[in-house]
């Protein structure tokens, strides 16, 4: 039996405003946590659990290695793209060093645009399904973006995240749509979904 | 064992620094089929090298029944004489009648320093 356990935490206006003046690098934070039968935990995601999340789209062996062998900080560059089926778009524009870009499309009709400028990017995303379109752009260092999704037919929220910190994290076998425009410092939405529905 | 394929790289004339004449090309890109997957690194080996730190674009583009793949990847990097710098790394899934072009500049603060191109269709 599955228990979903549900955390949110929002921190908005007027409380930012108040925040905003004691610390003024924190314009608004905002954090959803949901988990299935674990923990809630506000933590940031890691390199490496980015990593660990990214690998758990179904890397074939070849690119679970090239995963491993690759470091953020030190090697600059790097792009996987697997599409399977037909007529999918993937466009990645990655300026800047310790970018990576990770991209599965398995359907028909996807079409994904990422825009990664900065430094210590981190990209992910599998879609799996047909004619979604999604869009994410990141402007900034030390980025992170994670979506693995399920579903046929939609047009993502655009995710736009500026700044330094941000990270956006929706991970598990879902369907629904998700999206983030973040602007600012130090901010996360994180949706861990290990398997809910 | 993962097999190779032709590489096409297109020197582009110096323009703005006088490398030594080694008769190679600093910019090129390298390609490696193995399997359903192309690893392609965008690669600058100088033996005189500007000593000046270099940016540098790679363009990737894969066209075919599974649909369009593109990448564009920069950054920055300081070159050494005789050092194989690794500047971007795409692996792209391919199959049979996919065509992948590409496209690697190295610019420096006077312009184009060096570029290489590569054209193929997987077999």
């Amino acid at each position: 039996m599955r228990r979903l356990i549900l955390s949110l935490s929002l921190t908005l206006l007027p409380v930012a405003a108040l925040a905003q003046a004691a610390n003024p690098a924190t314009q608004e934070e905002a954090q959803i946590v949901q988990e299935v039968l674990g923990a809630t935990s506000a933590a940031p995601v890691t390199p490496q659990e980015a990593f660990d999340e990214i690998r758990s789209f179904g890397l074939s062996e070849r690119e679970g290695g090239a995963l491993d062998a690759f470091s953020l900080a030190s090697q600059g560059n790097l792009a996987m793209i697997r599409q399977e089926g037909s007529n999918n778009e993937a466009l990645f524009d990655q300026t800047g060093n310790g970018n990576l870009a990770v991209l599965l499309q398995l359907g028909d009709g996807n079409t994904t645009t990422a825009q990664q400028i900065g430094t210590g990017n981190v990209f992910g995303v599998r879609i799996a399904g047909s004619y979604n379109t999604l869009d994410v752009l990141q402007d900034g260092s030390d980025n992170t973006y994670l979506l693995d999704y399920v579903g046929d037919g939609q047009t993502l929220p655009s995710a736009v995240q500026s700044g330094v910190g941000n990270q956006a994290v929706q991970v598990g076998e879902i369907s629904a749509p998700f999206g983030v425009q973040q602007y600012g410092d130090g901010m996360q939405m994180i949706i861990r979904h290990n398997g809910a529905q | 064992m993962p097999g190779r394929l032709v590489l096409a790289a297109v020197l582009v004339p110096f323009l703005a620094f006088g490398f030594a004449a080694s008769g190679e090309d600093p910019a090129r890109i390298e390609a490696e089929l193995d399997g359903d997957t192309l690893l392609m690194r965008g690669i600058f080996e100088a033996a005189d090298p500007p000593s000046a730190e270099l940016s540098y674009t790679l363009d990737v583009r894969k066209r075919g029944a599974s649909g369009t793949s593109s990448t564009r990847q920069g950054g920055v990097f300081t070159p050494a004489a005789d050092r194989a710098d690794t500047l971007s790394t795409v692996r792209l899934g391919v199959q049979p009648g996919d065509t992948v072009e590409a496209r690697l500049e190295v610019i420096g603060p006077a312009g184009l320093v060096a570029g290489a191109d590569f054209r193929d269709t997987i077999r």
